[in-house]
């Protein structure tokens, strides 16, 4: 009894990063001492915070069975947007945007662009890998034809942004605080963990992951269920951008760029299955939580920045060794 | 009687001018269990898709408990008590037992909010009326393909069927589970709920149907009460043709076996298993799934190697511990499942017939002659009598019995010396069941070693002459199949496993 006890603990999908977390931080820890230090511990969690809203729409993407490679562009094409937006409407209206329109906004066009995506999966057949990352070539190139590819410098940023970009909580007596951006993305973790758990939309996102023509029988209309993905997914994404870029305080078109990686393969390591139809919200957590643990120390052990992506390799194709054992292993209980 | 759960009239049915479906008149009343049969394209998947309204008919009415639906769709179908248990189950492998029961009524429902404890006495509840013991909190993927149907029966019991339509339920699962199966579908008929059975075999239709509806080339051509129906006249009404089969007989032609099988052992599979095949014999190994009969064709192609005993091909023993090692030794295997494991479903006829002897197509350079698989082709589509198409044909236009051809010429071209074939007939229509069938009694007159595992009680009666039982990993019983009846191969499938004293 305590033996399948074990042999389900070992079995559950976060279990891979929860051992993995515990084992870097102990190294990292023995190292250098200031890594078990609060100040440490948030700054950590503020790095985290604006990727791992990202990676909570990914995971949905994921989960609905694809891999969505436009969510970097969705965030910043909505983010640079409502700053560029809200930014000439403060300098020549005076016109000071509450933060909650700011993100709103943001929001609401991420959701837009997000039905984009879902019209071309239903509507073409085409999967869901190529869509996106088709789509993320045609947001970018709308974005700087249309809307604009200049800095936005924190002067000319939307004044509550940069404010918000200041807000910390939970201070130590020395001072320092909690970036606000983490109690944002947590919000969405718990509002997503909620919708994707105990809601009949979110439950039919697991399904379609599993079984595209079962689905469909049990009568679920896969378009709609498609729509609500990727706008919900969409939704998030310009969320992030959002947070991303008043957490840098400056709309750089390419602040994003090239980090796709590291968050799908934080969503992966944290148990996502990357054939689609599991995933949890506390694993993408996890896998956030421990890639930027890992992107954030590793020089401290020893390995230059350069082969930061050369250890990201290798931990992918690690995560994606043990959960095909898992598999394995869970196949021969039967 | 009393008013029929459903009615069908007069419904038409057609694609792009092809008629599927011919003035169909059905009638189903509460408690009832039909027997529906046909070939493959008969019409009886269209007919069953126009009562789950899923597709819509061209003509005619539908009536569920005496309302008329002009246009039914599928919800409305589903509302009015009418579930279709398909033969994939339709369920979902990344979820729970419980989420897999309730997720369906909670969509017929509209409950947008899930609570976990309410799916999980559903679950229960509704296995309980069923009678199956699982846990409502396992994934479905740990489950065995027999546990997965009850967990499709009890989700159509959640949505109140009063007419379950099941898609040949008795083809994946073993006699014992077929047996259970059969209890849960009296149940339902006991509790007023009508039961839409689709089988060819002939024992369960006795066993089971109250009635049986037999459809051909869209037409309905039986419709009759079980009872009073010639069951041996069933491939008759199928095909439109007397189908006969002539007993395979074996002609013994002297000389040593070709395949001699002493004491072999493979762990936890199966043990002390001794048998030998002469050229010219067609051998049956039979046993209930889990009796280590498919473990041991898979060893003998060796996928999974013996691992004691002896293997003797010629009277010289052989060490068989590779899919190489059988193939050099002239050994082939047509899988149980030919979609996963036998046919490349996207690929041409051509690339299919030369997949085991790739390297005898290619020409002076190594290059691929192009040439050669559209000799390759017609020669196969000869020998196999399927119906000639361009050899660039991909394998998916084809039936589900030409598809099992396909696989067969596949491994014919590597000219074997034993062929095993690992149930070669299940899920193919009544005609080419009888065609492979004659191909392979013609294949041992021209002096092959064929091993069949099978099912098929008839099957293995009608094409082989000799059956080995096994149960539990060893051989309970070798004999002549022209010694033996069709009860007693039943009862020795059935027999309690000689080691444990138990089953299950």
């Amino acid at each position: 009894m305590k033996d399948e006890r074990l042999k389900k603990l070992l079995l559950k999908k976060e279990f891979l990063s929860v051992v993995m977390i515990v084992l870097f931080s102990a190294v990292f820890g023995a190292v250098n001492p200031a890594f078990f230090t609060v100040v440490n511990l948030y700054d950590l969690l503020k790095v985290c915070s604006y990727p791992a809203i990202f990676a909570c729409g990914v995971m949905i993407v994921l989960i609905n069975g694809g891999v969505d490679f436009s969510f970097l562009w969705v965030g910043m094409f909505s983010a640079y947007s409502a700053s560029k937006l809200f930014s000439i409407l403060q300098a020549q209206h005076g016109f000071t945007a509450p933060l909650i329109l700011i993100y709103a906004v943001c929001v609401l066009i991420g959701a837009i662009l997000g039905s984009f995506n879902a019209t071309f999966v239903s509507g073409f057949k085409v999967p869901v890998f190529i869509t996106t990352l088709s789509s993320a070539n045609i947001f970018m190139g709308i974005m700087f034809q249309f809307i604009g590819s200049e800095y936005i410098f924190p002067e000319q940023m939307p004044a509550r942004m940069i404010a918000f970009s200041n807000t910390v909580f939970l201070k130590t007596a020395s001072g320092v605080g909690l970036h606000v951006s983490v109690a944002v993305a947590a919000a969405v973790m718990v509002l997503v963990h909620f919708i994707m758990k105990y809601t009949l939309m979110g439950r039919s996102v697991y399904a379609l992951g599993g079984d595209i023509a079962a689905t469909e029988r049990i009568g679920f209309n896969l378009n709609r269920v498609r729509l609500f993905v990727y706008m919900l997914a969409g939704g998030i994404g310009g969320l992030a951008g959002g947070i991303g870029v008043s957490n840098i305080q400056v709309a750089n078109p390419y602040d994003f760029q090239g980090r796709e990686m590291t968050i799908i393969a934080a969503v992966v390591i944290g148990g996502a299955r990357i054939t689609g139809g599991s995933g949890s919200v506390a694993g993408v957590a996890l896998g956030v939580l421990l890639t930027n643990i890992l992107s954030q120390n590793l020089v401290l052990i020893g390995v230059p920045p350069e082969y930061n992506k050369f250890v990201f390799g290798l931990l992918i194709i690690f995560a994606a060794a043990v959960q095909a054992v898992q598999e394995k292993f869970e196949r021969e209980r039967r | 009687m009393s008013e029929p759960v459903i009615e069908v009239a007069g419904i038409n049915k057609a694609f792009s001018g092809n008629r599927v479906l011919n003035n169909i008149d059905l009638a189903v009343h509460s408690g009832e269990v039909v027997c529906l049969c046909g070939e493959n394209g008969c019409g009886k998947s269209s007919l069953i898709k126009i009562i789950s309204g899923v597709y819509s008919s061209d003509a005619g009415s539908i009536s569920i408990k005496g309302v008329n639906y002009p246009s039914l769709t599928a919800p409305q179908s589903i509302n009015a008590g009418i579930q279709v248990i398909y033969q994939d189950f339709s369920v979902f492998r990344n979820l729970t037992v419980a989420e897999n029961i309730s997720l369906s009524y909670r969509v017929q429902k509209k409950k947008w909010f899930i609570n976990y404890d309410f799916n999980r006495a559903l679950a229960r509840k509704a296995l309980a009326l069923i009678g199956a013991n699982l846990d409502a909190d396992e994934e479905i993927e740990r489950l065995s393909v027999a546990e997965k149907q009850l967990v499709a029966i009890a989700r159509a019991i959640v949505q109140d069927a009063s007419l379950v339509i099941m898609d040949e339920p008795t083809t994946a699962i073993t006699q014992k589970e077929i047996e259970k199966l059969f209890a849960v579908i009296r149940g339902l008929k006991e509790k007023g709920i009508a039961v839409m059975f689709v089988s060819h075999k002939l024992d369960e239709i006795a066993a089971i149907c109250d009635r049986i509806v037999i459809m051909r080339n869209g037409k309905k051509v039986v419709d009759s009460p079980v009872a009073d129906f010639e069951t041996e006249r069933i491939a008759y009404y199928m095909t439109g043709q007397e189908v006969s089969e002539t007993p395979f007989e074996y002609i013994p032609a002297g000389g040593r076996p070709m395949l001699e099988v002493e004491n072999a052992a493979r762990s936890g599979e199966f043990e002390s298993v001794s048998f030998s095949v002469k050229p010219g014999e067609i051998l049956a190994i039979t046993g209930q799934l889990g009796s280590g009969r498919t473990e041991l064709a898979k060893s003998l192609f060796g996928l999974a190697p013996i691992q004691s005993g002896k293997i003797k091909i010629e009277g010289r023993e052989t060490r068989i511990a590779s899919i190489k090692d059988a193939f050099a030794n002239g050994i082939a295997y047509l899988p149980e499942d030919r979609l996963g494991e036998g046919l490349f479903l996207n690929r041409s006829l051509g690339e299919n017939f030369s997949s085991a002897i790739i390297d005898s197509m290619a020409g002076p350079l190594g290059l691929i002659r192009e040439k050669r698989f559209e000799e390759l082709s017609a020669r196969w589509m000869e020998e196999l009598n399927m119906s000639r198409k361009p050899y660039t044909t991909p394998a998916s236009d084809y039936s589900g019995g030409n598809q099992q051809r396909i696989v067969l010429g596949k491994w014919l071209a590597a000219r074997p010396r034993i062929f095993i074939l690992n149930c070669p007939t299940v899920g193919v229509d009544v005609k080419s069941k009888s065609e492979i069938h004659e191909i392979m009694k013609r294949l041992a007159r021209q002096g092959l070693s064929i091993i069949m595992i099978s099912d098929d009680i008839g099957e293995i009666i009608s094409t082989s002459n000799r059956v080995v039982i096994m149960n539990a990993g060893r051989v309970t019983l070798e004999a002549e199949t022209n010694g033996i009846t069709a009860d007693e191969i039943s009862r020795r499938i059935l027999a309690d496993a000689p080691r444990h004293g138990e089953t299950e």
